[in-house]
């Protein structure tokens, strides 16, 4: 099975160099997990297969077009998943050795305990029109996908914003309406859209963009581990 | 003399900038209606149907929440210039929530969590914490993680989900 194929040479040497400098620190803290509990064998077989596979791609990049390698690995827990889509190769497993919402970053290799941030589209409250949502493992909060950056549309915020409590599957719809300067600024035309969107996140964003008596931004945030959203409201001078 | 003083008053006012205030209202209800919810503010409980209107400026604990069996409600500020929270009736099913705070670096925290009012004052002083509702239990039982590596470099071309002992071909 082909799994990859080369891009540019150039990219593929600063990858290069990024790599190797982060593998002696990737080594030096499996040492570490290795002496503490029974438990850091999994985190430590996954570190080692992942840094393995990681130098086989690395090989890879090199070679020439349509260059493949055999890899072959024992997996006594977890997932592992090639998701070509994002150009990513993930392993899940189960160890109780880092501590929730850790992550350390080693070159290629990013290491993650949840919690984590989901922002994607969806319909969480069915009504057929597509939302932005961000999600974490405590609650999910979502706001009404309108207009873009090109096309500015009618926007009120009254009904704009859900958010669910997942551990016990209840949800609020606040009618939420903004004032600056005491002046109602909840309606006007504008536009929704994410500051960023992805699977695994350490936060999202979701900004609101509006033309209204005064023009001004809202910015919502959720963070991995928290079950909270935070909101700032940005006054265009 | 009178000419420096003077163009010094007019510089001075010139480079204060106008400050925006910045007003958030949140009008809900947890669990369809009103009844059986407890709204909390300023070390004060009060029935969500409460009818007047309240309204606090010189707040030390600078939240307000509304509670109905072990969910939890809420808005707590977290910005640089607090000015006041108000609660009061919005309509026949829903109360409303009012934050008014400075525009400069204003935060507004929002949340809909399990438990109740003291675990938002144990965690106040760290706001924002990780967590304020009663979760903590459950982050512990969770002790999943990944490794992963991306490649901006290379195009990979499958899509794959294994799990035990496999063979794959890179």
């Amino acid at each position: 099975m082909k799994v990859v194929k080369m891009k540019g040479m150039l990219s593929l040497i600063i990858a290069l160099a990024v790599i190797i400098a982060s593998t002696v620190i990737v080594a030096s803290s499996i040492n570490f997990y290795i002496e503490t509990s029974g438990d850091a064998q999994n985190f430590n077989q996954g570190k080692i297969l992942m840094s393995n596979l990681d130098a086989v791609v690395r090989e890879l990049m090199f070679e020439s077009k349509g260059a493949t390698r055999d890899f072959s690995f024992n997996l006594k827990q977890g997932f592992f998943h090639v998701d070509g889509n994002n150009n990513l190769l993930k392993l899940t497993m189960e160890a109780d050795v880092i501590e929730p919402g850790t992550i350390i970053k080693e070159g290629n290799v990013i290491i993650k305990r949840r919690p984590f941030v989901d922002a994607y589209d969806g319909d969480p409250d069915n009504d057929d029109e597509n939302d932005l949502v961000m999600e974490n493992d405590f609650i999910m909060f979502s706001v009404k996908e309108i207009g873009s950056n090109e096309s500015h549309v009618d926007i009120g915020t009254k009904d704009l914003i859900i958010i669910t409590n997942k551990f016990t599957n209840t949800t609020i719809k606040p009618e939420q309406t903004m004032l600056i300067d005491m002046t109602d600024v909840s309606s006007g035309t504008g536009y929704t859209e994410f500051l960023n969107r992805g699977s695994d996140l350490e936060e999202a964003s979701i900004r609101l963009f509006m033309n209204s008596t005064i023009d001004y931004e809202a910015v919502f945030t959720l963070k991995a581990g928290h079950d909270f959203v935070e909101v700032e409201v940005r006054p265009m001078e | 003399m009178k000419l420096v003083v003077l163009f010094l008053a007019l510089a001075a006012l010139s480079s204060v900038s106008y400050a925006h205030t910045v007003t958030a209202n949140f009008a809900f209800n947890i669990g369809g209606d009103k009844e059986d919810t407890t709204v909390h503010v300023n070390d004060e409980n009060y029935s969500a149907t409460f009818p007047n209107e309240l309204n606090f400026f010189d707040l030390e604990k600078k939240y307000i929440s509304a509670q109905r069996n072990g969910l939890l409600a809420y808005m707590i500020f977290n910005g640089n210039d607090f000015l006041n929270i108000k609660f009061r009736q919005y309509d026949m099913d829903n109360y409303m929530f009012q934050m008014i705070q400075g525009a400069d670096k204003n935060k507004f925290i929002i949340g809909f969590t399990s438990g109740s009012w003291p675990d938002i004052e144990s965690k106040l002083s760290g706001i924002p914490s990780k967590t304020v509702g009663n979760l903590q239990q459950d982050i512990k039982r969770d002790k999943s993680f990944f490794v992963r590596a991306d490649y901006s470099g290379i195009d990979i071309l499958n899509a794959l989900r294994v799990s035990g002992v496999k063979k794959v071909v890179s």
